[in-house]
């Protein structure tokens, strides 16, 4: 189950969000966002459930005992804590998005889980780290570490959240109608970035790079459809992740942000998924020397594991390598050199180095990766844009325009700064505002819900 | 003295720039009133989307779409419960029975009218799908695809029925056909590359087209049940565009199928106006995989 799974976003949401209003103890919503979390988890695999109680008493057990040992034997709380990294790393292996063995008579697609089983192992071990760091101090209540790992708000796209941050918010929260309200137009904006903008740039993809034909444009628009698609999915289920938090009272860290280009490709790493890679480059020791050379050791090691946790696959090891080594040169030498560039051209770095580092992950081959470079040079194809790739764009050219004006950071600023203005100068102006965007926001409901609702009806 | 006193305290009080209480008054009297007024307005949009969703909701769980027979849940059992049967079957059931199924989707149809250029109504008579784009949904990789092999069915032109007024099946196209750099192409990257073939039938009204040089008056007719696209061109001799159709199989065992229509387009068209195209043409990648 997703959070844009019809059966989640009017069925069981709704029902937790009823039945988690009945009482205001915490204690009692915990209880009901345990077991609609349950439910969300192991939906079409019920024995998913043998593993969160598996892998969480041996979370909780680890992490108390990490504890004990801290002081005692460093070396023993060192053991521990591989141990359990051992132990999240292998069910991620086995239950993740695992391809290595994809052919083979080992071949682990059937145990594959229809979850966030990346974001899950990385809470687990987060959990006994951060208590071996001495950041935290071990759970007592299993219950507590229970609604911290199974919470529906944080699976699918994030953000990784530190128990430390959320400890307070699990004992103790308060709903409020301005959580409520933010989190319902969070919500609603979220679906509509991962339902209606992520489909229209998938149909580009298709056309450009996964269509019969190859092109020069289909090559380039392609690929750039790929990027965009993916950051509307995973912007939108990030926000839908923020709103249903706010929801039911929690306030969850943003887990990406705007690409600033005087970052360079450092920054544009940075911006996707931060709270994982904040979490990597701790592990790494990147957030905390001051040596270029070791952060750039760091950032190469880091960008490996960031690889193959998205999927332990060859192809995502390498473009996690390569995108690790590209921000080791940045930080070595390579930004002092570029920083002092237009922006312009910064863009066009970006680009280019983007499409040919994450480029890769659309591959399975380097026949097919040399394949699709040679046609973005226009090397090998005859011709320059097929007909379903015009199609493509132009049949969605007015959603085009709306996802440039919501990625194009300077653009998207200058609308809601004009509209801020205006509805700061008195309030009925703010009125005037408040209701376009609760207009746009049921436009945005009602468009998704058809989308959503015309491919369920088949 | 006491004079002295008085002057100093009242130089020093002149020094000190105090508000004017009743202007700071009103100010804030506005600011409150504006503060309740934001937040009546938040009340108000919460209100709105609080009441959508549980309308949804409500009408997605309570009322039946019609295909209630077809999705009958079965009983609960500890295999189907641990299996995640059941799961599946409750969600089957759910889409299933999910209220207007069919004026969901002419909704939706009607709102992507607005999307772009090219977006077209389904016909509700012929049941055929024409807003969508050739390749959503697809998922294979040409780049990754081995040029040795020859078992694909790259640059498909047609294959498709033609169906009459009343929605019923009247010919079947099985025409897999590699069209010299035909396909999807819209502009052509060299004149070298612009190749022609036409595929002309024996019988009068039966012509199927490939190419980019077409004959004067030229037609491919190609609709599909419920899941394709019809797509219907009549061209000049300047411009032809060849259609890619990515569809299921189509049922052909209609009963009232007239076969004095539109026969098979044979594999290998003859006659034709132009020479017989070498299969490397359509195939931009020759080299042999590294």
């Amino acid at each position: 189950m997703t959070y844009i799974d019809l059966i989640f976003l009017f069925g069981l949401f709704p029902v937790s969000a009823v039945l988690s209003l009945l009482d205001r103890s915490p204690e009692y919503k915990n209880m009901i966002l345990i077991i609609t979390s349950l439910i969300f988890f192991s939906w079409g695999r019920p024995v998913a459930i043998c593993l969160i109680f598996l892998s969480l008493f041996i979370d909780w057990a680890l992490g108390t005992a990490v504890e004990k040992m801290r002081d005692k034997s460093r070396i023993s709380a060192v053991m521990l804590t591989a141990a359990d990294a051992l132990m999240n790393t292998v069910m991620l292996l086995v239950f993740g998005h695992n391809y290595l063995f994809d052919g083979t008579a080992f071949e682990l697609s059937d145990a594959i889980l229809p979850m966030g089983m990346g974001y899950y192992s990385l809470r687990g071990f987060s959990y006994v780290y951060d208590v071996y760091k001495g950041k935290i101090r071990a759970e007592k209540n299993v219950f507590c570490l229970m609604t911290y790992m199974v919470s529906f708000h944080f699976m699918c796209a994030g953000p990784l959240v530190r128990y430390g941050d959320m400890e307070g918010q699990i004992r103790k929260r308060e709903l409020t109608t301005e959580k409520l309200n933010a989190g319902l137009n969070k919500m609603v904006w979220g679906m509509g970035k991962a339902v209606v903008l992520a489909s229209v740039f998938e149909k580009i993809r298709d056309a450009g790079i996964g269509s019969s034909e190859i092109t020069t444009l289909g090559c380039w628009l392609g690929m750039l459809g790929l990027f965009a698609q993916s950051y509307f999915m995973f912007t939108g289920l990030c926000d839908m992740s923020r709103g249903l938090s706010l929801i039911s009272g929690f306030v969850l860290p943003v887990n990406y942000r705007d690409i600033d280009v005087d970052e360079l490709f450092t920054g544009l790493v940075k911006s996707y998924n931060s709270t994982v890679i904040s979490f990597f480059t701790d592990l790494t020791g990147i957030s905390s020397t001051k040596s270029r050379v070791r952060t750039a050791l760091g950032a190469v090691v880091c960008g490996l594991l960031m690889g193959l946790w998205y999927q332990v696959s060859p192809t995502c090891a390498a473009v996690g390598l390569a995108a690790g080594l590209l921000v080791g040169l940045e930080q070595l030498f390579l930004k002092d050199l570029l920083e002092k560039l237009p922006r312009a051209v910064k863009y066009i770095y970006l680009i280019i180095m983007s499409l040919l580092i994450f480029g890769g992950v659309n591959f399975r081959s380097f026949y097919g990766y040399r394949k699709w470079l040679m046609g973005l040079a226009g090397i090998g194809t005859d011709y320059t844009l097929s007909v379903s790739m015009r199609d493509a764009v132009l049949h969605n050219y007015v959603l085009i325009i709306i996802a440039f004006c919501v990625i194009c950071t300077p653009v998207r600023k200058l609308i809601t700064g004009k509209a801020d203005k205006i509805s700061a100068k008195n309030r009925r102006n703010y009125g005037m505002i408040r209701a376009v965007k609760t207009l746009g926001t049921v436009l945005v409901f009602v468009v998704s819900v058809l989308a959503l609702g015309s491919a369920a009806a088949g | 003295m006491a004079r002295s006193v008085f002057g100093r305290l009242k130089a020093e009080g002149e020094r000190i720039a105090l508000p004017n209480e009743c202007e700071e008054n009103d100010r804030a009297v506005r600011f409150l009133a504006k503060e309740m007024g934001v937040g009546h307005y938040d009340n108000i949009n919460l209100l709105i989307m609080a009441v959508l969703f549980i309308f949804v909701a409500v009408a997605f769980l309570a009322v039946n779409g019609g295909k209630a027979g077809s999705s009958r849940m079965k009983a609960v059992t500890k295999e189907s419960l641990m299996n995640g049967e059941f799961t599946t079957e409750l969600e089957k059931s759910y889409l299933d029975q999910l209220p207007i199924p069919d004026e969901i989707k002419r909704a939706n149809e009607v709102v992507s009218l607005l999307y772009g250029f090219g977006n077209k109504l389904t016909s509700t008579k012929h049941r055929s799908f024409s807003t969508g784009n050739d390749n959503s949904g697809t998922s294979q990789n040409v780049f990754d695809r081995d040029d040795d092999d020859k078992d694909h069915k790259e640059n498909a032109v047609t294959m498709g029925t033609q169906t009459d007024e009343n929605g019923n099946v009247m010919t079947t196209e099985e025409v897999v056909k590699t069209a010299p750099g035909g396909g999807t192409t819209a502009v052509a990257r060299t004149d070298a590359a612009v190749n022609s073939s036409a595929a002309v039938s024996t019988q009068p009204g039966e012509t199927t087209t490939t190419n980019n040089d077409a004959p004067v008056v030229t037609t491919t007719t190609t609709t599909v049940g419920r899941h394709a696209r019809s797509e219907t061109q009549s061209s000049t001799a300047s411009t032809t565009e060849s259609s890619v159709t990515t569809q299921e199989p189509i049922d052909i065992s209609e009963p009232d199928v007239p076969t004095d229509t539109m026969e098979p387009v044979p594999s290998q068209p003859e006659p034709s106006d132009t020479e017989p195209q070498e299969p490397e043409i359509t195939d931009p990648f020759a080299d042999e995989p590294i």
